[in-house]
């Protein structure tokens, strides 16, 4: 609750303090008749009522016209409800992006469960997950569709566990047989950075990358050059990694990835990984999308325009009072 | 110097009927009780003497009325006891100067003792001091003892004239014939012992300036109380029916123990508020006194 134009009020003060500053009537009027003994009347109760009657009538009148002016003041500084927007999720988009290939079909299903518990902690955020091994496929866009999310993650998840007999399949539809090799990381990667839509809109972009970085076959980018291509189109790469089965010299070119990109490098074993993740990747977003705050002003004019309302009828019904 | 006086006796002269005028002498002189039994000579009858005075066996051998003059005609003295407090810069009932208004009774009274030979003193104050003036019987006197008077006015003490009275019953004991010119203030049984004290030993008269009816005073007037001149009255208030009525009843009341309390004490006692009504009421209240319980 602030008052917008709080200085019109204090101008306003002012000008009405000078008016009855100056325009006040002389203390008191000439006294030209000079009484003797007025304890005659003045100790009289009667007048003693009256003269508290009059006291009391005094006090309403000013504490009415005070309600009145104060109320009036207030309506016209504009007292009004000031509503910050922050939309900085709603500017956030993560891909999840998960490395299918058979090194990784162990892990898929309990990377899916991580991939759950990551959404859950989402709020605002758009999700879309790409799972890639020769090639890559996007599971779902973009999405803030939680629901539609979970049930995604959910059959995939299934679809890991049973082999593919329930849920979704992927691991068909991601090395089809026409084109060579398996887990193309770099491709994978590239394909992922090229999921994110609304090129136009400035944007937080990050991914999470799931994959054992085992390569087995000719990629198209190198990862390297598809690190280069994530930081020219200026999305954080979080990689996250099976601890098992990495090796030196991967894990280090996984981390130089992440780093080059502005994210982190996470190891999947231990419990606090998704903590540690969501906490990263939103404190890192935070950071780095301040967002466009907009504010909504409710004007609130009602109360002390209604209450300025019923004090001037209040004055003329005193007024009239007095009068009589 | 003589401009308080000489305006007194205007209004003596010209206002009254000279009839009213030599009944006054008459009453004045009747106010002493007992005489000299040193017959000196007879005059004329003046309306107002006593009837016991009159020589009827003369009076048969006249066409008119004759009355015994006795010699040594002890020369009496008035004592005019006047409240000059602030309370006197104030208006009476009628709207007129209460100072202006003492002075007048007191100048009418002091002229029928000079004129009758006579000696005044005057003996004024406040709640904290009383002058007395010496007693002489000159018009120039009694001119200097009104001027006392008017001199007064202005003065921040309240008053009281209980402190007049103890004055002259601490200093005078002689007999007197004491002329009270008080207002509306309350008599309580202070005031009540000292005139009963000094009724003893002096021949009394009361006179009480009214004053002003605050239940009725008009808005435009703006009144305030001589004691407080920085704060107004406030007549709006002091109009109010309810307020109005019981002033009214209360003011009665307080008139009526007056009244009652001065003629228990068996003083004779007029209560004025016009320079019109002075004459009159003077008459009255000397008449009032000859035919009182003694």
């Amino acid at each position: 609750m602030v008052l917008m134009f709080w200085w019109v009020a204090l101008i306003l003060l002012v000008l009405a303090a000078l008016a009855v500053f100056f325009f006040r009537r002389p203390k008191t009027t000439v006294s030209s008749l000079a009484v003797a003994h007025s304890g005659r009347m003045t100790s009289l109760p009667s007048f003693r009522r009256a003269m508290r009657t009059r006291l009391i009538m005094t006090v309403a009148f000013l504490g009415v016209i005070m309600l009145t002016g104060v109320s009036a003041l207030v309506g016209v500084a504009r007292p009004a409800w000031i509503e910050t927007v922050n939309p900085e999720k709603k500017l956030r988009d993560v891909m999840l992006c998960l490395d299918v290939s058979g090194s990784m079909l162990g892990y898929d299903a309990d990377l899916l469960q991580a991939y759950q518990e990551l959404v859950d902690r989402f709020d605002g955020e758009r999700i879309g997950m790409t799972v890639f091994n020769a090639t890559a496929v996007s599971a779902f866009p973009l999405t803030d569709d939680y629901d539609m999310v979970e049930n995604y993650l959910e059959e995939a998840e299934e679809g890991f566990r049973s082999w593919g007999s329930e849920g979704t399949d992927y691991s068909w539809s991601t090395s089809p047989p026409h084109i060579g090799g398996s887990s193309l990381i770099g491709d994978g990667l590239v394909s992922c950075i090229d999921n994110f839509d609304r090129q136009d809109e400035d944007r937080s972009r990050s991914i999470v990358f799931a994959t054992d970085n085992m390569l087995a076959g000719e990629p198209l980018f190198e990862l390297d050059e598809a690190a280069q291509i994530a930081v020219d189109s200026k999305v954080r790469v979080y990689s996250l990694s099976p601890p098992s089965v990495l090796t030196n010299t991967q894990t280090k070119e996984l981390k130089s990835v992440s780093d080059r990109t502005g994210g982190k490098q996470f190891d999947m074993g231990s419990a606090s990984t998704i903590d540690r993740i969501v906490a990263e990747i939103q404190s890192q977003e935070a950071e780095n999308t301040p967002g466009r705050s907009y504010t909504i002003v409710h004007d609130m004019p009602a109360v002390p325009l209604g209450l300025a309302v019923f004090g001037l009828a209040g004055i003329f019904v005193l007024a009239w009072r007095t009068k009589s | 110097m003589t401009a308080l006086l000489n305006r007194i006796k205007a209004r003596m002269t010209i206002h009254a009927h000279r009839r009213t005028r030599r009944l006054l002498d008459g009453d004045y002189s009747s106010v002493f009780h007992g005489h000299s039994l040193d017959f000196d000579d007879l005059r004329d009858y003046i309306p107002g003497d006593e009837i016991r005075d009159i020589d009827w066996k003369a009076t048969a051998r006249h066409s008119d009325p004759l009355v015994k003059r006795y010699v040594a005609h002890r020369r009496h003295i008035l004592a005019l006891v006047v409240d000059t407090s602030r309370n006197f810069d104030a208006v009476s009932s009628s709207g007129v100067d209460k100072r202006q208004l003492a002075i007048l009774m007191a100048g009418m009274t002091g002229y029928l003792a000079v004129r009758h030979g006579d000696d005044v003193m005057l003996v004024h104050g406040n709640a904290e001091h009383t002058t007395a003036s010496p007693r002489k019987g000159s018009e120039a006197h009694l001119e200097h003892l009104l001027q006392q008077i008017l001199a007064e006015s202005g003065t921040a003490a309240d008053g009281s004239i209980n402190e007049q009275l103890q004055w002259i019953a601490g200093h005078i004991s002689y007999r007197m014939l004491v002329v009270v010119i008080s207002d509306q203030a309350p008599l309580g049984p202070v005031e009540e012992a000292t005139i009963k004290r000094l009724r003893a030993q002096h021949e009394m008269l009361w006179i009480t300036i009214t004053d002003a009816d605050l239940a009725g005073l008009p808005a435009a007037s703006a009144p305030y109380d001589v004691a407080r001149p920085q704060v107004g009255l406030p007549t709006s208030v002091m109009t109010k029916s309810a307020v109005h009525e019981e002033f009214a009843r209360t003011e009665a009341a307080r008139r009526q123990q007056r009244i009652d309390l001065l003629a228990k004490l068996g003083i004779s006692h007029t209560e004025i508020s016009h320079p019109d009504e002075a004459l009159g009421r003077l008459h009255t209240l000397l008449l009032r006194h000859r035919r009182g319980p003694r």
